[in-house]
């Protein structure tokens, strides 16, 4: 009964069409799986365990479907392909990442929330308490920064004002703490200099050297000059931005490292501790993460509840307290040359009461330094006291 | 499960086009039959019962009516009594499944001192369509329309054929009777099938998925996004709600066809129309021809006079607006087009025919755009309000805001506009169908199987960046 197939060029979508289904079919048998994934830094779904009880509430179903969603064959090729139709869509961008000028990935801005006032007033709260000299330093974003870099329809940055509203904040709560406001210098300096990452959120160490003085001026601390430095570069750095982009031919950033020449491993001790997670360090740069897929915890080892760092060099016995998110990692490096003690506290992951631990180490300052994405939304500040 | 899915694409039909083309013709229904089960009760399996149930009752029924209506042994009584007793089954259990909880809260709204528990219960997929599909059947079996199906099997792969389980179309038993009991699979049809089927996937995760991303956005932030943004994102609703259906649909009938069966068209370019009249004659084609069929016509249609005829049409929508969903606004959505119809039905058609066609369009489609805020917002002051910023009320042109996210959806947007047109199908049905034709479709068809895999594989990309950072 078969019609007689006279050209089977005609047929080639149903031909296609089948080979490409069974294909990814018969892969998901063959190919190994995955547990984990670099690029978006969790745990992948495996093969749920199949019970009557789970198959019953439907708990298997949704499994096994994120199971075939992560472990899908080609993942990375098709999500690539996805955002690059979304890129060239019209939107500029992929799953909230602007894509720039010279390779630049920016994420989208970062709106007004409630958050902002409310975290500032439970940080003002936080410095009347403890009553010694308090600095805050809010991060803006680089599309901000670097405003002629980002594509011509885009949303409107308004970290100025955002940053504007914490200043408010400070002044109506007569808060006694110092704003150290970066927007000015940086706007200034980013023509020339290269501040932030272009894969990544976070500002590349020339920019943290550059808040470094800002900062050290404010606090009335000398800034350690440049050529005190070895700066060692390295390459091949894709940051959260080209991950969560997912625009895979954006070419990568050069980390830098900047080595204080006067610290030595017998100067410089680094101890963290995570819950009961205890480790300790004679160097500020963990250059073994270098060769890992997120090169941004060279700097103080990533994200952790408490990190002291100790200069044996410096003599002043002046101890700081950093209540800070990431940006303060490659920051830190810097002000240790200034300070004999600096504990950074990230109240993400650090729940005891910081008051107490001023008081036991005797710290005689603090310096808030968040970027303006985690202060604008981050609720574990409510947690300080 | 739905067709636009990874599970459905890369295990569920490579699965079963292998098991259905390796089986005996015999037991392909059965085959049919099993993996339809698998399909409707896949995350919620205990729905199955239900599906099973309704299957039973109606095959009874039917094998019942068949019985009594054998002219030997007539027993027309006895027929009318398993028919009505069927219907109330199968409108009970709808309506249980479906308008519990709406009757309920207006219970309690009517009657305020009685205290009547309102009933929580999930709405099983797939239950409207299916519903309409067996009352069809019996009714038919009754009419002497068809003939009732001994073989439960049969019977059975018609109510759960998983093509249309879902999202329809609602296929009459008559229809699809033969190709029941014999069908004879060919690759011409295979191939019309897949082609369908891609181009419908496409409609649903390139079009329908990124105007809803777009109405979302917009709809957000109405208040404040201005006249231009609630202009807009009401029509990116229009065409996401047009090609999400038109999409399933066209799914369907290319699955359809891959398994030998052939389904009535569904929708025919809805939004070209000249009139509401017309909209409705190519929007959800197998849904009004349902109403028409066992509602409109048995009412007594237009054959016994105006006034009768207008309580026919009102309804027929009022039902029609509540199949869509159990609350107020789907009814007021019915009876909105039901004081079009009849306005046009009075004067209004023949007036459209004298003005040029370009405002019989913009007439048709406003009415239409109109029609889809009513069907959207079920809280009337929410309607209200978006009204209101449509026609100026926030003095606002158009935010800087909404304007970004309008442009950067315009291309697709275009692209979707462009595809509700004809336009393609015409081009495409003028070219020789030479071998430059078949690669130019091949390609496109992989191109857009690929897109829309693509698509499907960012949804579950969700880079973790430890709360961002």
């Amino acid at each position: 009964m078969k019609p007689k197939i006279k050209n089977p060029l005609k047929y080639m979508p149903s031909i296609l069409f089948c080979a490409f289904i069974f294909v990814i079919f018969i892969l998901y048998i063959v190919l190994p799986k995955d547990s984990y994934s670099a690029e978006e830094k969790r745990n992948l779904q495996t093969m749920p365990e199949t019970t009557v009880d789970k198959v019953f509430n439907g708990e298997f179903e949704q499994d096994f479907e994120t199971f075939l969603s992560d472990q899908l064959p080609f993942r990375t090729f098709f999500v690539g392909t996805n955002a690059y139709c979304s890129l060239y869509s019209g939107q500029n961008g992929s799953n909230g990442i602007y894509k720039g000028n010279d390779g630049y990935l920016f994420t989208k801005p970062v709106e007004y929330n409630e958050l902002l006032d409310k975290n500032i007033s439970y940080l003002a709260e936080f410095a009347e308490n403890t009553k010694i000299p308090t600095y805050m330093c809010i991060v803006p974003t680089s599309a901000y920064i670097m405003q002629d870099n980002l594509p011509k329809n885009h949303y409107e940055y308004k970290d100025n004002d955002l940053i504007n509203t914490a200043k408010n904040d400070l002044k109506k709560a007569n808060s006694n703490i110092k704003f150290i406001d970066l927007i000015p210098s940086f706007t200034e300096k980013s023509n020339s200099e290269q501040l932030f990452y272009k894969t990544d959120h976070h500002w590349t160490s020339g920019g943290a050297y550059t808040a470094y003085g800002i900062i050290a001026d404010a606090m009335g601390l000398n800034t350690t000059p440049k050529s005190e430095f070895t700066i060692t570069t390295h390459n091949d750095f894709y940051g959260t931005s080209y991950a969560k982009s997912a625009l895979w031919l954006t070419k990568p950033d050069t980390i830098e490292l900047w080595k204080n020449k006067n610290h030595t491993n017998d100067t410089i001790s680094v101890y963290i501790k995570d819950g009961q997670k205890e480790v300790n360090s004679n160097t500020m740069f963990f250059e073994e993460n270098l060769s890992t897929n997120d090169k941004y915890t060279t700097f103080l080892n990533g994200n952790h509840g408490y990190v002291k760092i100790t200069n044996k060099d410096n003599k002043s016995a002046k101890k700081l307290l950093i209540i800070r998110d990431s940006y303060a990692h490659s920051l830190a490096p810097f002000l240790a040359d200034n300070y004999s003690e600096i504990t950074l506290i990230d109240l993400r992951y650090y729940k005891s009461p910081v008051s107490t631990l001023i008081k036991d180490q005797n710290i005689e300052e603090t310096l808030i330094l968040y970027g303006l994405d985690t202060i604008t939304t981050d609720n574990n500040i409510a947690y300080l006291f | 499960m739905v067709f636009s899915s990874i599970i459905f694409l890369f295990v569920f039909l490579p699965v079963v086009l292998l098991l259905y083309y390796i089986t005996p013709k015999k037991f392909r229904n059965l085959l049919l039959f099993v993996v339809n089960l698998v399909f409707y009760g896949w995350g919620e399996p205990r729905f199955i019962v239900l599906m099973l149930v309704s299957i039973a009752i109606n095959y009874v029924a039917g094998l019942l009516i068949g019985k009594f209506k054998n002219p030997e042994k007539q027993n027309l009584k006895a027929a009318k009594a398993v028919l009505v007793t069927s219907i109330i089954v199968n409108i009970g259990l709808l309506v249980f499944f479906k308008y519990a909880g709406f009757i309920g809260n207006t219970l309690n709204i009517v009657l305020p001192f009685v205290n009547i528990p309102v009933l929580e219960i999930p709405l099983p997929i797939g239950i409207s369509f299916y519903t309409f599909q067996t009352m069809s059947y019996v009714i038919d079996v009754y009419r002497n329309d068809a003939k009732a199906q001994k073989n439960i099997i049969t019977f059975g792969t018609y109510v759960s054929l998983f093509p249309q389980l879902i999202a329809g179309p609602i296929v009459r038993y008559r229809d699809v009777e033969t190709q029941l009991i014999s069908r004879k699979e060919n690759i011409n049809q295979f191939n019309n099938g897949v082609k369908l089927f891609v181009i419908g996937l496409c409609k649903k995760v390139l079009l329908a998925n990124q105007m809803g991303a777009l109405w979302d956005i917009l709809r957000e932030n109405f208040t404040s996004g201005g006249i231009l943004s609630a202009w807009f994102g009401i029509c990116a609703y229009s065409l996401q709600i047009y090609f999400d259906f038109c999409g399933y649909s066209e799914m369907a009938m290319g699955l359809g066809n891959m398994f030998g069966f052939d389904f009535l068209k569904n929708f025919d370019y809805p939004y070209i129309s000249k009139s509401i009249t017309e909209f409705w004659r190519r929007w959800h084609i197998s849904l009004s021809s349902w109403f028409k069929e066992y509602i409109y016509i048995p009412l007594g249609g237009n054959r016994k006079g105006f006034p009768r005829q207008v309580f026919n049409m009102l309804v027929v929508w009022a039902l029609t607006g509540l199949w869509h969903g159990a609350n107020y606004n789907f009814i007021l959505w019915g009876l909105y087009f039901f004081v079009i119809l009849f306005i046009e039905k009075l004067f209004m058609l023949k007036a459209l025919e004298k003005i040029p066609s370009v405002f019989r369009h913009i007439y048709s489609l406003f009415l239409i755009v109109l029609g889809w805020l009513i069907f959207y917002f079920e809280d009337m002051g929410q309607l209200w309000n978006y009204l209101c910023v449509m026609f100026g009320s926030s003095g606002v042109f158009v935010s800087a805001k909404a304007l970004t996210d309008i442009i950067s959806y315009l291309p697709v947007f275009a692209v979707a506009v462009f595809a509700c047109t004809p336009v393609a199908k015409i081009l495409y049905n003028k070219i020789p169908k030479n071998n430059i034709c078949f690669i130019t479709e091949t390609v496109g068809c992989m191109c857009g199987l690929l897109l829309s895999t693509a698509s499907l594989a960012s949804s579950g990309y969700n880079p973790f960046l430890y709360f961002k950072f």
